[in-house]
């Protein structure tokens, strides 16, 4: 289960409105690449992960990841947060003002809605692993774009940050693979799905 | 700050280690770094209890299990 602490991970102090800015960052909030995505992807391939560390940090990156997701949507109300409906209007965000006003809907810059289409939980520790490891550099390139279009220092300043924590995560996830793969016959790390075809009580080739 | 308590840069640091220890859980002198940061007062949210000279966070049994939700009445 989880318990909350009533402060971001880290802070988020944003001066100036900027609704056009807010569309483009929200693709982390609930983007393909984005943190929800992110946190539902690692908390679910859980249940099916056999090795111990593995679980341990699904279970930590997981959480960190709704702590970014509280700090991308807390960009976004910062950024619209006094907006009038004429900055609305000179800022192209009429259509997401039109359908949730100020709140924070978890879509992407697009303005698709959230879907669990661009993630995957396939039950295989290998497969698994790589698309955390693909998901992390999805994730720090969307980052790096909204560097890219974002001159506002307050926002780039918590983007650094959250850019920096997905080369952490990748980090852990390439360790855990390589951790997964010295349990595997070394011949061939795909004979067998090690989260389905050693089940039953064979924790053989399952150490921690 | 409302809370005096939280110290976001300390919490950060041991929350760091700890992921490093997730994948390292045989390293001594990371544990013994994590053991510091979370020695102090405000460790917060990155903070869990395990074994004094070992990574034990890591674990069996995982909540999900069977094995973490005996009732008593199960041998």
């Amino acid at each position: 289960m989880w318990s909350y602490e009533k402060h971001l991970q880290y802070p988020v102090r944003i001066a100036r409105t900027n609704p056009r800015l807010a569309q483009a960052i929200i693709s982390q909030y609930g983007g393909p690449d984005g943190e929800l995505g992110a946190s539902l992807r690692y908390l679910s391939q859980r249940f099916s992960m056999p090795y111990a560390r593995a679980k341990a940090a699904l279970t930590d990156i997981g959480t960190e990841e709704l702590a970014h997701l509280e700090i991308v949507g807390s960009i976004i109300h910062q950024l619209t947060r006094d907006l009038t409906p004429q900055e609305a209007v000179a800022g192209g965000f009429e259509a997401y003002l039109v359908d949730h006003t100020t709140g924070v809907y978890p879509q992407a810059a697009s303005g698709m809605p959230f879907s669990a289409a661009a993630l995957q939980v396939k039950g295989d520790p290998i497969t698994d692993l790589s698309e955390d490891m693909a998901a992390e550099m999805k994730a720090r390139t969307t980052y790096d774009n909204i560097l890219r279009i974002s001159d506002d220092p307050d926002v780039n300043d918590v983007i650094r940050f959250l850019r920096q924590r997905e080369i952490v995560h990748y980090q852990r996830f390439g360790e855990l693979l390589r951790h997964v793969q010295d349990q595997l016959d070394e011949q061939n790390f795909f004979a067998i799905n090690p989260a389905f075809d050693l089940r039953a009580g064979d924790k053989g080739a399952r150490d921690r | 700050m409302a809370d005096s308590c939280v110290n976001l840069a300390r919490s950060f640091a041991a929350w760091e280690v700890r992921l490093y220890l997730d994948t390292h859980p045989e390293d001594a002198s990371a544990l013994a770094l994590y053991r510091r940061l979370c020695a102090q007062e405000c460790g917060g949210y990155a903070c869990v209890p395990h074994e004094r000279d070992r990574w034990s966070w890591i674990d069996d049994p995982w909540p999900w299990e069977r094995e973490a939700n005996q009732t008593g009445k199960e041998a």
